[in-house]
């Protein structure tokens, strides 16, 4: 059954690493449904499987087994090309080293997966687009300025832009507090909030409880497995 | 969406890590700077020099002349010398009866670096005793007047044709000298024509200068004023084309043979060895200033890819960052190519800018340099052709690399 409100569903995903001869089970047998408008937190500690769970989720790996629906498509077997187009098109990324690009401008980098989503706006829509993204992050004062002008709070409201310019099914956030200091992490967690109220989908890696807390659903991850999924 | 824009983004892409690191693509470039500078210079300067060889040597009669030059005898003919009256008027007469194969066929008998003066001003110059043949030989222009005719040379008129170096020196570079007299030593000659000054139009000075300064008269003038015989210094012949060229050697053979009883003490030469000697040179030149450019233009490649993998390995993280975000393998090896072909380009038009600047200075300090195009266009193309060749080629690698980077492996980079 697939059921259209789900984004994603994971069927017994399984990936597998050889790491000096040894099969190493990155994850091991993982069911999940991601409904839409879904704000989830994969906790675990390092190790358990939750950073690879997140750059499959992410189009960044292929599954070494299982089924796994996006959007009513089966996308477990994709190449290369085809998981490059869902990262430019579907999925939106905030890192926890924010990863922008310092010599280009905030709004530029905003724009950034435009260039590579094949866009076909013109450029005055792109600018546009740009300039409604960091609005809705409240960065729309800052838009000539490059990264490394701005404290690392603002940093990550840009990232957080960069991730919403194509309008992406589901946002994958990595850490994005690890590097900010409380008040900061705070307005972060804030931002996804309000966006989440605005229809968002999210998804966020954390080893942090606190973090983990914002979220209304939490699932533990250990050894491969998931071992919580808590809804509460 | 489509392979152009994908270029256009990455050539955008390319262009502004350029802009934003000036001095290590500077640097970079400096192979291909120098390389395109020393290869567009070389080739500059050996055109120039074998430009010059090439005027001179048509000014001198081209492929098609052929010099009948007196030569000692070989040791077994030394007892008949005397029986020979050697190269004279009547070699002439005789070619010119004989042969069809030779329209001008004139004698040159070198009377010597005389004493000339007109208007109370002396000089001295090299006097040429020649027939009217002689003007279709050694082509010149005839500015005034006319050359020598067959009427001069059956009345042995003291006339004399003279070129821009008398007339500049004499007559204060007046425009029209014919008719003047002019005194050859003590006797006095009539200026019936005056030739256009020989100019070889590469440059500032004319290196055909030596040939404005030479006068002729009458080769039956020379001979009877100046040596009281008819014996010549050397006969040139022009040969209707280069087909005609082995019978007429064969001819003009046949007829002094005859003439000299079978005594060899003439020798035909023809232009074929200068000319082989000319092209020669032109190879060999072709060939090491090719070697050089090849080698300076691989060490200019070798310079770029060491770059480019550089700064493969210092963005690392940002190939991860495009790649999370939805760049593709080429789009981002497109991006690294467009680098390495912007720093090629714009370094082989550095280096074409530098060897301008280099040409002037040759031009200047090399003698004989006015030959030297500081613009050889032909080279220049091809420079720039072949350094942006070299740093596409040399950008491919690093490219390929930076485009094959695993995403999760490039953001985990430190």
């Amino acid at each position: 059954m697939i059921d259209p409100e789900c984004i994603y569903e994971l069927q017994a995903i399984r990936r597998t690493y050889e790491v000096g001869g040894e099969a190493v089970h990155a994850l091991d047998g993982v069911d999940l449904q991601i409904p839409k408008h879904e704000f989830m937190a994969i906790i675990g500690s390092s190790g358990s499987g939750k950073s690879t769970l997140m750059h499959t989720l992410g189009f960044m790996d292929s599954p070494t087994s299982g089924r796994m629906i996006f959007e009513g498509k089966d996308v477990s077997a994709l190449g290369r090309g085809a998981r490059a187009h869902y990262r430019a098109s579907r999925i939106g990324f905030v890192f926890q080293a924010f990863n922008l690009l310092p010599r280009l401008s905030i709004l530029d980098n905003v724009l950034l997966p435009l260039t590579y989503g094949r866009s076909k706006l013109s450029k005055k829509e792109k600018r546009e687009r740009g300039a409604a993204a960091l609005e809705r992050v409240g960065m729309s004062h800052r838009l000539g300025h490059r990264p490394g002008q701005l404290s690392g709070g603002e940093r990550q409201r840009v990232a957080i832009a960069r991730s919403l310019i194509n309008d992406p099914s589901l946002i994958l956030a990595d850490e994005p507090t690890g590097n900010l200091d409380s008040k900061n992490r705070a307005r972060i967690m804030d931002l996804f909030d309000s966006l989440m109220q605005e229809g968002i989908t999210l998804a966020l890696v954390t080893h942090d409880e606190e973090v983990a807390n914002y979220a209304r659903r939490r699932i533990r991850m250990q050894d491969g497995k998931i071992i919580e999924d808590d809804h509460g | 969406m489509n392979p152009l824009s994908d270029i256009v983004t990455g050539s955008m892409n390319g262009l502004r890590e350029v802009a934003a690191n000036k001095v290590r693509t500077l640097l970079s470039m400096s192979g291909i700077i120098l390389g395109v500078a020393a290869l567009v210079t070389m080739v500059g300067i050996v055109q120039g020099m074998l430009s010059n060889m090439r005027v001179s040597f048509e000014a001198d009669g081209g492929i098609l002349k052929i010099e009948v030059d007196k030569k000692d005898l070989d040791e077994d003919q030394q007892h008949l010398a005397g029986l020979s009256p050697g190269l004279t008027w009547r070699d002439i007469i005789a070619l010119e009866q004989a042969t069809h194969l030779a329209p001008y066929i004139s004698p040159i008998v070198h009377i010597g670096w005389e004493r000339l003066a007109a208007n109370g001003r002396p000089t001295r110059a090299p006097v040429y005793a020649v027939s009217p043949d002689f003007i279709s030989i050694q082509p010149r222009e005839i500015k005034h007047g006319r050359f020598i005719s067959d009427m001069d040379i059956l009345n042995k008129s003291p006339v004399m044709v003279v070129g821009s170096y008398i007339v500049e020196r004499l007559f204060n570079d007046a425009e029209n000298v014919v008719g003047e007299q002019i005194r050859l030593n003590k006797q006095v000659y009539t200026i019936i024509g005056q030739t256009e000054e020989l100019v070889s139009m590469m440059g500032g000075r004319n290196t055909l200068r030596r040939k404005n300064r030479g006068v002729f008269i009458p080769a039956t003038t020379g001979m009877s004023r100046y040596q009281g015989n008819d014996s010549v210094s050397k006969i040139e012949l022009l040969a209707r084309d280069v087909d005609a060229m082995p019978d007429l050697i064969a001819q003009v053979d046949n007829v002094l043979s005859k003439t000299h009883r079978g005594i060899m003490d003439y020798e035909i030469l023809t232009q074929d060895e200068r000319m082989q000697e000319m092209r020669k040179l032109e190879n060999s030149f072709t060939y090491s200033l090719g070697g050089i450019a090849a080698i300076s233009l691989l060490v200019g490649g070798i310079g770029i890819m060491n770059v480019m993998l550089a700064s493969v390995s210092e963005r690392i993280r940002e190939i991860g960052v495009r790649k999370a975000i939805g760049a593709r393998s080429h789009d981002i090896s497109l991006q690294f190519l467009a680098e390495a072909v912007v720093i090629s380009v714009l370094g082989g038009l550095f280096g074409l800018v530098c060897s301008i600047g280099l040409l002037s200075i040759a031009r200047n300090m090399i003698p004989n340099g006015e030959a030297i195009n500081v613009f050889p266009f032909t080279a220049m193309i091809f420079g720039f052709i072949f350094s942006s060749t070299v740093g596409l080629l040399s950008g491919i690698y690093p490219a390929l690399r930076a485009g094959r980077l695993d995403p999760i492996d490039a953001l985990r980079y430190e």
